[in-house]
């Protein structure tokens, strides 16, 4: 096998083509790997080691400060993206902007409850609570399919 | 106690009960001025310690729903809790001053109060969460279509 690189100033994202013969282990190995890295991102643990963290992990992200942390069941990662980039990065994976703040993860919610005004709890797989505010509900319905009327 | 979310409590009860505050004093000032009454600096020293007690008790209702067990339960119980709270603080101001204001009325009032809002928040409670079971099928339905993507719980190191 061999490994060719090419830097390209004009184009917009990282692209990635494999050439095979023919379709074997070696050929899907190669393709789940490359999918995988897709699927993750560099989080910054507490002690300041870059750990990649697969977006299926993930249940929120949330800005605080200056600063964005994507959070586990386990841990909370700070990671180097914005909110507005995570947003558009999570666009095709099932995440959703609840708030100013906060972006979750659809498949990590296990109930939505009605909360005080026009807002609503979402239950997150690890027993956690998050408020989504009554402007962004209607994104949260069209994620899920409704009709996104708030 | 997590002093953090007390902090944030005290700043969100103090924003609230100032605005509440700043709008009974105008209205006070509003009615006083209208009728050519006098105001007494009691009323004001009343109304200050009023608020004063009030402001407590939103640190207290704002601290409480955050904790987890609020957070598990419907938000109209924590409604329903201090209703009647609030409500005895606000009657604490009229019925000292007041000489038409029995016990006795008071206490019907407190009740017909307890009852009547806990009617409206529960019928409101129920109203929304026919909404939000709808918002459940919806979403039971994209975890089915989106099983391939679905959460991964993290693993910890060692397990």
């Amino acid at each position: 096998m061999r490994l060719i690189l090419k830097e390209k100033k004009d184009i917009k994202e990282t692209e990635v083509e494999i050439r095979f013969q023919e379709m074997n282990s070696e050929v899907e190995n190669l393709i789940s790997a490359v999918k995988s890295a897709h699927d993750r991102l560099i989080g910054i643990k507490d002690n300041g080691d870059s750990v990649p963290v697969s977006f299926s992990q993930i249940l929120y992200f949330e800005a605080v400060d200056r600063y964005v942390f994507a959070y586990t069941s386990a841990s909370v990662y700070k990671v180097r993206n914005t909110l507005y980039e995570l947003e558009e990065m999570c666009r095709t994976r099932s995440f959703v902007r609840i708030s100013k703040a906060q972006i979750v993860n659809v498949n990590a919610v296990r109930k939505i409850s009605p909360d005080e005004g026009r807002k609503l709890r979402l239950l997150l797989a690890n027993g956690e609570t998050v408020i989504v505010s009554r402007g962004y509900v209607g994104d949260l319905k069209k994620t899920i399919g409704m009709k996104g009327d708030a | 106690m997590d002093l953090k979310r007390l902090k944030q409590s005290c700043k969100k009860a103090f924003i609230i009960v100032t605005a509440v505050f700043s709008a009974s004093v105008v209205l006070l000032a509003g009615i006083m001025a209208y009728f050519g009454w006098l105001i007494n600096p009691e009323i004001i020293l009343r109304l200050f310690l009023v608020y004063a007690m009030l402001f407590v008790l939103t640190v207290v209702r704002t601290y409480l729903i955050g904790t987890k067990w609020a957070q598990n339960k419907p938000y109209v119980l924590v409604n329903i809790m201090f209703a009647p709270l609030y409500f005895g603080f606000a009657m604490l101001g009229l019925y000292t001053r007041s000489s038409f204001l029995k016990p006795e009325d008071l206490l019907l009032f407190a009740v017909m109060f307890v009852i009547t809002f806990t009617i409206a928040q529960t019928i409101t409670y129920f109203v929304k969460k026919a909404r939000t079971d709808k918002m459940n099928d919806a979403l039971n339905e994209f975890h089915k279509e989106h099983q391939e993507d679905g959460y991964e719980e993290e693993m910890v190191d060692g397990n």
